[in-house]
């Protein structure tokens, strides 16, 4: 086969099972975007909550499901993103918006730190130390009254209303998940899978992994800042829960739930977790059961989450 | 034919030097003051019994182990210690002796990864990959040259494994090498494959130069130009072939009726 047929033959194969798929897509954006005319208040906020947390858990899914690193203390970085829009906001009067990019510049800083120290340990030691951080910061919001206002939290800035706040999540949900689809195709997604399915290799072959690792620390750190910064915007009022390990561990059932290592998987994983919280949580308090059950269903049954099986079942030509 | 080139070159500088070099795990010498030198261009190959250090020697060499003392030169240049991406930049690729490969990945997939760290663009966040026509064609041209070409888009995992031993070597090559390290490339495979793959060792341009461990006596005899010995992590014996097959205490400990 000549190189050119050969190329346009790859290229091709990874268009085609795309394009059902990237019509669906539109499709469901198209719908978001006319739902907040449908929408009350509440089932605005509620999409509001569930598209934001979805930013949050595609980029642990970068982490987890795309460079193999398991982190336990994404929630460091919804909690800077959603602090340093409010402390900006606070202490400076800072404009939200302005106060998300310090936000992601910051997270983005403090992913590299905190990834040059989590990346020289592997396995369990990984999963602690990540945790380990994010604790930190978690006591700092606690400890650090003068700016955070300690246990009772801090008043965030707000945009003008909850349909213009609803835009720009849809909008930041839209460019974060074609970034990443972006970057997934692009070398450096290429790399992150790579050390993914065999590090040890990936070095053998000429690749610092260290580095990427890094970088991808960095970007999953400055995408979760994000979300964080929306969260601050969407709920006006900012916690120390929002750098709780709990917060880490639903991010982490979110992505298990929906699908690792996939872009659609974590945002069925977050819509199904917040809609069984919201949802069922009116029925009974015990709507953590249910989410207990399902996830113990998805990691017994279906080891590729909801989205896995789906494919699986459904669209077998389709890709991540 | 190996060794008259080594005669003709007796001004030849060594490639690959190994002085002194030694690792000790706990109380276990697996490499014990092993010094070695590999010419530009030969075909060298490491033969001996389970357990005697031939993994570990060629894991020092590519970085993925530290040894506790000694040197390791390459080009002159010393690469004791340095990690495995550095050693592999500097022009040693490997093989490995299990395969250790991108399992869930297709065979361009494979492949393509190596020579993106070579020669592409590994840090572009940007542009997908496909849409980069030198890194797709230097891809196929391995793919073909290693007669994988008609399997480039299958998961690795789904090849027999004698292909997947050929996928290791296509990996390796790819990182554009100028020492090849080669472990037991034919382990496992059936007789058809092995002599497929000697053949294929024995086409490589004497450009790259190759240091390969070897079970298989047949396939040792057939590619070497040299041969060591190492026997409990000592070296025992390095010379041409003859020499190697005439040798009183290689005949003891390791060759014995086999040959």
């Amino acid at each position: 086969m000549s190189e050119r047929s050969a190329r346009a033959a790859a290229e091709d194969l990874a268009r085609r099972p795309l394009c059902g798929g990237w019509i669906a897509r539109v499709i469901i954006v198209a719908a978001l975007a006319v739902a907040p005319l449908a929408l009350r208040d509440y089932g605005r906020g509620l999409v509001s909550e569930v598209l934001l947390f979805c930013i949050f858990a595609m980029s642990l899914d970068l982490l987890v499901g795309f460079t193999g690193l398991i982190s336990f203390g994404h929630a460091a970085f919804f909690g800077i993103g959603a602090y340093t829009v409010a402390v900006l906001g606070a202490q400076f009067g800072l404009h939200p918006l302005l106060g998300a990019l310090a936000a992601v510049a910051l997270a983005g800083l403090v992913a590299a730190a905190i990834g040059f120290f989590c990346i020289r340990a592997s396995g369990v030691y990984f999963i602690m130390l990540t945790l380990a951080f994010a604790q930190l910061l978690y006591s700092v919001s606690l400890k650090w009254r003068a700016v955070t206002g300690g246990s009772d939290g801090m008043a965030s800035p707000q945009l003008g209303s909850g349909v213009a706040t609803y835009y720009l999540i849809l909008a930041l949900f839209v460019i974060v998940y074609l970034g990443m689809h972006r970057l997934l195709a692009a070398p450096l997604g290429q790399v992150f899978v790579g050390i993914r399915e065999n590090e040890s290799r990936m070095r053998a072959t000429g690749y610092a992994t260290a580095r990427y690792k890094v970088l991808a620390f960095v970007i999953a750190g400055c995408v979760g800042a994000i979300a964080g910064a929306l969260f601050a915007l969407h709920n006006g009022f900012v916690s120390p829960s929002v750098l709780f390990w709990a917060l880490s561990g639903e991010a982490l059932i979110m992505v298990i739930l929906g699908g690792v290592g996939t872009l659609v998987g974590p945002i069925i994983g977050a819509a199904v977790f917040l809609l069984l919280k919201h949802v069922v949580s009116t029925i009974t308090s015990h709507w953590e059961l249910l989410v207990g059950a399902t996830f113990i269903a998805c990691v017994l049954f279906f080891k590729q989450g909801i989205y896995g099986w789906v494919r699986n079942r459904w669209l077998p030509e389709a890709r991540p | 034919m190996g060794a008259q080139s080594l005669a003709a070159g007796s001004a030849t500088v060594s490639l690959l030097r190994t002085a002194d070099l030694s690792k000790s795990f706990g109380s276990v010498l697996a490499t014990d003051h092993v010094s070695l030198s590999i010419e530009a261009g030969e075909r060298h190959v490491i033969i001996g019994p389970n357990g005697a250090g031939k993994t570990s020697l060629l894991n020092q060499i590519g970085g993925q182990l530290k040894p506790t003392s000694g040197q390791i030169l390459f080009k002159k240049r010393d690469i004791t210690g340095l990690a495995p991406e550095r050693i592999c930049r500097l022009g040693i690729g490997r093989t490995f002796q299990k395969n250790n490969l991108f399992n869930r990945l297709s065979v361009l997939e494979n492949v393509r990864l190596a020579v993106l760290a070579r020669r592409g663009q590994p840090w572009n966040p940007y542009v997908p990959v496909t849409r980069f026509g030198a890194l797709e064609a230097r891809t196929v041209e391995i793919l073909e040259q290693t007669e994988l070409a008609d399997r480039r888009g299958e998961p690795v995992r789904s090849l027999s494994y004698g292909e997947q031993r050929q996928v290791e070597v296509a990996i390796a090559l790819a990182t554009e090498p100028e020492l090849l390290l080669l472990d037991e490339p034919t382990a496992g495979m059936s007789p058809a494959e092995t002599a497929h793959m000697v053949g294929f060792v024995a086409q490589l341009p004497r450009t790259l130069t190759i240091l390969m461990i070897e079970h298989d006596m047949q396939v040792v005899f057939s590619l070497a130009d040299r041969i060591t010995v190492l026997h409990y992590g000592r070296l025992l014996a390095s010379g041409l072939p003859a020499e190697i097959s005439h040798n009183a205490e290689v005949q003891r400990v390791y060759l014995g009726s086999a040959h």
